[in-house]
């Protein structure tokens, strides 16, 4: 299957899925949480990309010289004002502007 | 202060604030008609105010992202007569950036080709709600399927990119399926909370409460924790840093934005602004038509503008427990919307670090950080004092 068709297929079967999502996930108006009540337990599922993303920020943030301009610097300017991603080092980063 | 090495600039360029899109929450909603453009010359000048400054004081770069309305509406020809000037300006003596930030209606082969050379533009964002009614055309059609077609062409063209969709009453019910859609292409994506508006109407019908962009930010940490791609998300990302940040104990610092500030919007007539200010009349900076980098960066303006920032930060950092870890800056570069939401509310910031603190202790994710914290503190860099 060549990589046109798969894109396509790809956003054809999320697009699709969203006629039947759409409308029906609803996010409700919650009451403002308390951050200094005690919290109830919270388990969720975290998935093992998730737990590498995180770790890779612990390593970062443990051993790592950053400064907070290294940390400024992710959230505010092009390698910064920009957030970089990608699953592997070797994809080329993208960029999403912070604001406006 | 941030700790500093080269300073960067970026300059949000605001081309033309035409656009063929009539999306009710923009807050150059009454702008939109306005077939006006910086000229050439205009350009011609901005970027010499800015060299006149950038290059003495060695930045290690500069950006420019250009904005609109649709800078896309714009001829192809005029963003390589941008690079000619550019390139005769500041030549080899800082790096530029080029960076478009477009609706993506309006996607050629020609377009296509020129993104993916590469020779004006490194990167695009792209804005799209996925869901929603508000990327309308000025007959009031709804642009989803030609968005969704000319995404598929940048794909096919391997041609990388970055999304922001906007969290509004529109998009909040449908926020869960917007994460799902650009984390299952695994496109790196912005949520940005409605911040700036054109009129009082916009906010009666676009602005969520404190509670819902609370709620919806958390349910987005949420949905990325759980995901098999896990594609980074902002800003979750930022806010996930600083709560790894916060348990690491990492040495406090702190966002200054007289001393740190590195983003400006400028506008059609080269008025500047910091972000969250833009179009405040008595926050304008000065004019990059007219004065150079370094008069606007000493202005009265932008001390009177830093004066407010640091006074919010001192009301509303300096008791918050995660100040230090979170920088600031959301508070220091507040818009007045935001403002006004600090002030009845309080920070969303906290509470959504707070939401992702308490989440990694309960599901056992903060064992490697106390551990590397340890190990940090059994360092031998740690037992340097400093001079």
């Amino acid at each position: 299957m060549n990589q046109e068709l798969t894109t396509k297929l790809v956003l054809a079967s999320v697009l699709a899925g969203f006629s039947t999502i759409a409308g029906a996930t609803t996010i409700a108006a919650a009451p403002a949480e308390n951050s200094t009540a005690p919290a109830a337990r919270q388990e969720l599922v975290v998935s093992h990309a998730a737990r590498v993303r995180i770790e890779a920020k612990l390593q970062r943030a443990a051993f790592s010289p950053e400064t907070l301009e290294d940390k400024f610097l992710q959230v505010s300017t092009p390698k910064s004002t920009f957030i970089e991603t990608g699953p592997t080092d070797a994809e080329p980063p993208i960029h999403v502007p912070l604001k406006l | 202060m941030l700790s500093t090495t080269r300073p960067v600039g970026q300059f949000v360029m605001k081309i033309s604030k035409q656009c063929n899109l009539r999306c009710s929450y923009c807050y150059e909603f009454n702008e939109l008609a306005n077939k006006q453009r910086m000229s050439l010359d205009l350009i011609s000048r901005i970027f010499e105010n800015i060299a006149r400054h950038v290059i003495p004081n060695q930045y290690e770069w500069v950006s420019f992202v250009w904005h609109g309305g649709e800078p896309f509406l714009i001829p192809l020809e005029y963003y390589d007569s941008i690079g000619q000037l550019q390139r005769a300006i500041f030549g080899d003596k800082v790096a530029v950036w080029n960076v478009v930030q477009t609706n993506l209606t309006v996607m050629t082969e020609r377009h296509l080709e020129f993104l993916k050379s590469q020779r004006f533009f490194r990167s695009v964002g792209i804005s799209f709600d996925v869901v929603g009614d508000q990327r309308v055309d000025i007959q009031g059609r709804l642009k989803t399927d030609v968005v969704l077609q000319n995404m598929e062409k940048l794909i096919d063209h391997k041609i990388p990119f970055g999304a922001i969709a906007v969290l509004a009453r529109n998009t909040l019910p449908h926020i869960k399926p917007i994460y799902k859609f650009y984390d299952r292409l695994q496109i790196a994506s912005r949520f940005l909370p409605f911040y700036m508006d054109a009129s009082n109407e916009q906010i009666a019908r676009h602005a969520v409460t404190y509670e819902e962009q609370i709620s919806a930010l958390k349910t987005i940490f949420e949905e990325w924790l759980a995901s098999e791609n896990a594609t980074p998300v902002d800003p979750i990302d930022e806010y996930l840093n600083y709560a790894i940040a916060h348990l690491s104990q990492r040495s406090p610092q702190h966002y200054n934005r007289g001393s740190d500030e590195s983003v400006f919007l400028v506008n059609l007539d080269g008025g500047v602004w910091g972000q969250g200010e833009a179009y405040e009349p008595e926050l304008q900076y000065g004019n990059l038509a007219t004065d150079s980098l370094g008069e606007i960066l000493g202005s009265q303006a932008r001390r009177r503008s830093n004066e407010q920032s640091e006074s919010r930060c001192e009301q509303y950092c300096s008791r918050c427990p995660f100040y230090g870890a979170c920088p600031g800056f959301f508070v220091a570069n507040s818009s007045p919307q935001q403002r006004m939401m600090i002030e009845k509310s309080g920070c969303p910031v906290r509470d959504v670090v707070d939401h992702i603190v308490r989440t990694l202790e309960d599901n056992g994710l903060t064992e490697g950080i106390k551990s590397r914290a340890a190990a940090r503190e059994d360092s031998p860099l740690s037992q340097c004092v400093p001079f």
